[in-house]
Parts: structure tokens; sequence; C-alpha cells
């Protein structure tokens, strides 16, 4: 699959951009995937599946060497290791908090707050804050966005809808208090 | 506070980076499998895709594998079992081979000859010479005193390489008994062939082709059981 869609790249030069993107990114992605799942094999097989999602949308890669790719990366890798977790454990629909992963939520909470929104955004679920990046930072639309994250387009409205919802709330609170 | 779109861009921005910074010299080591099938792929070689079968479903799929091995081998020694199962598979065979050939399977036509042709006139001058039965192609040959030959065969219509060589040939159709026959010439003189449903035949020598339709239509069967001429 991957190999059929590396031949729908166009030029060589985004074929070389792929290669680059892979293997600055992998071991991080890896990395990423292992705190999920705790099995290397799987790990692996998260990376690829992250990068036939990022193949599928590759316009939206921009530079390669570049806090916004690598946070793009990050979340999707996120979210198919979280797939591949729930499909393992046949449970649906459930997300990263759910769940210890010892590494990343060890990170997630030691980033100090900044603002009322930071704290807002620490306060929301992962899932919640990863749409909420992509939709506004990475500025993907509905599809691109389904396609990143391996779910439905309404699924997509959604989950953007409780988002914002979810941040909105959090937003008030802490006004209120 | 009102919060704008690119102060939650700013605020998701610096939340991101700051995760992502804290796993940024994080190491992983791939398996040299992963490598190999990775780099492959961007070599542009075709790879198929990695199959990864757990231990115990590996064990499980063996088992399954074995017990079919097991059932068909078992089942198949029973005779009730096999032979309307090697019906079926014959039948399917001769169905495939009217699909590709056509059904035009003649049950009078037989394997290897059965009854052995005659002919009961032959021009004036030409005796007989030899005679070769043989269980697909039938051989007469006649001989006038200059030594020319006339030869008449009987072959079976499945009889491989029956072939009439059709280049710078002119060919004439006539009749046999009222069976479709074509004249044609041959480095052996002039030649004719027909069939008569049953047997193929072919005559060639050098003489007339209303000479060659006369010997050809003189051809009788002998009797099945009957004795090889002794010319």
């Amino acid at each position: 699959m991957l190999f059929l869609l590396l031949a729908t790249l166009e030029s060589s030069e985004e074929r070389r951009k792929f290669e680059q993107l892979y293997y600055q990114y992998r071991s991080l992605m890896a990395y990423i995937a292992m705190g999920i799942l705790h099995d290397s094999q799987l790990a692996e097989d998260a990376v690829q599946d992250a990068f036939l999602r990022i193949l599928k949308n590759f316009c939206k890669v921009g530079e390669i060497d570049c806090h916004q790719t690598r946070n793009l990366l990050v979340i999707i890798v996120k979210n198919v290791s979280i797939d591949i977790y729930n499909q393992r454990r046949k449970v649906s629909e459930v997300y990263a908090d759910d769940y210890t992963f010892d590494r990343i939520t060890a990170v997630s909470e030691s980033i100090e707050p900044e603002s009322d929104l930071s704290l807002a955004l620490d306060a929301i679920s992962p899932q919640n804050r990863d749409i909420l990046y992509l939709c506004y930072a990475e500025k993907c639309s509905v599809k691109e966005l389904a396609a990143l994250l391996g779910i439905s387009e309404s699924a997509v409205k959604k989950r953007l809808e409780r988002a914002r919802k979810a941040l909105g709330s959090q937003l008030e609170q802490e006004g209120g208090q | 506070m009102k919060m704008t779109d690119k102060m939650l861009i700013d605020a998701l921005n610096r939340r991101y980076d700051k995760e992502c910074a804290q796993y940024a010299e994080q190491t992983f080591d791939f398996s040299p499998e992963f490598e190999r099938c990775m780099e492959q792929m961007f070599d542009g070689q075709f790879v198929l895709p990695r199959v990864r079968v757990r231990p115990h479903w590996r064990k499980m799929l063996l088992a399954a594998a074995l017990a079919v091995a097991v059932i068909f081998a078992a089942i198949f020694t029973v005779s009730g079992i096999r032979k309307p199962f090697v019906h079926f598979v014959t039948e399917i065979y001769d169905q495939c081979l009217i699909m590709i050939y056509g059904d035009e399977k003649n049950e009078n036509v037989p394997e290897a000859i059965e009854s052995y042709a005659y002919p009961a006139w032959v021009p004036q001058g030409y005796l007989p010479e030899t005679d070769t039965r043989g269980s697909n192609l039938h051989t007469l040959t006649f001989t006038d005193a200059e030594e020319n030959v006339i030869c008449f065969k009987q072959y079976t219509i499945d009889l491989p390489n029956r072939l009439i060589k059709s280049e710078g040939t002119e060919f004439a159709e006539a009749q046999v008994n009222e069976k479709p026959a074509i004249l044609y010439d041959t480095g052996r003189g002039r030649a004719v062939a027909w069939n008569d449903g049953i047997y193929g035949y072919e005559i060639y020598g050098f003489i007339e082709d209303a000479d060659l339709l006369h010997i050809a239509e003189s051809a009788e069967y002998s009797a099945p059981d009957s004795e090889q001429t002794d010319f």
C-alpha cells in the first residue's frame, strides 16, 4: 500500500522529501507509538500506518525541519497508535486519556501553563486538543482531518463540535474562578 | 476573555511545541526486517506488505491446515466419496473441453481402424504391391509396368499430422459418394482427399482426376476380421 502511494508522488523531489521526512521523524514517532502500545512490532506498524496517512495528505506537509510538521506527525502517530490499541482491545471510541500511557501522560503533565487558554487546552482531552490543533494550526479541512485521523467526515464534525464546546466551557469555568 | 483564532493557534502551537520538544532526542531500534522493507520501498522496489502472524495464531493456522489435510486424506480413502468426486472432476474437465473446443465429439469415429477399406477398381495396368495395416493408418500401393505408383491411404480422423500443404497449392472441390472431397496437386501427382464420417482417405498418383474419383468411389470395407491381403 505504501509502495503504491509512494508511486503517486509526482516528482522525484516529493519522493526525496518524503524519504527525508521519514528518516528525520521515524524514531520520534516509533518512540511515541511504543509509549502507547508497549510492543515494538506494533509500534513499527503504527509508524508505517502514520506515514500512509501522511502520504494521502502530503500537501499538508510544509518544511521538514519545522515544529508544525513535527507536531502534525506526532498527532497522527498518536492517533494511529490509539486506533491500533483500541482494535486490539476491541474497545471503540476510547481515547488516550482513558489509559495510563506512562511516558505520554508524564510529558503532558510536566508542561507549565502560561495563560488561561493554555490552562484550558491542558484541561480538555487530548482527543479534543488534537483535532483543534489540526483544524486551527494545521488548517486541515474536514476531509483532510478524516483522512489523517482515519475516521469519517461526520465523526470529524462531531469531534470538532465537541472540542470547541469543551474548550469554551473550560474557558468559562476559568473565567468564573 | 475574548478568544480569537490567532490566540488559539498560538496557544496550541506552544502546547504542542513544548510537548514534542521533550520527545526530540528519543531513539528507537527498528527491526532489520522493517528497515529492509522501507529501504526497498524507497528504492522503488515492490515489497509485499509485512504479514505478522502472532505465535499463537501461527500454531492455530498450522493446526487448522493439518486438520484439513487429515480430513481430506481420510475422506479420500473412502471409495464412496472418492469415486463421485473423481467423476465430478472428470465431468468438469469434459465440460471445459467442450467449452474450449466445441461439442464435436462423434461417437461413430473410432480411435483405431476397425474395418480396412480397399478400392474395388484401379486403372488398368496397376497391380497391388503393398498393404500396410496400422491401427491408425492403412496404406495400399499399386504400381504399373512403368513403376508409376497409386497410393491409397485410410486413416482415423483424429490421427495427428494429417495436414495438406496449402501454400502454392490449388484446390478443386469434388464429391466422393456424395461426400465433399478436394482435388489438389502433390509432389507425387494429383491427389484426392475426403472423409466418409468415420475415416479419412487420401489417394494420389500420376493419373487423371476422373480415375482418382473412380478409385475413391469404389472403396469398400473389408470384413473386420479378414486376413491381411497378401499381394
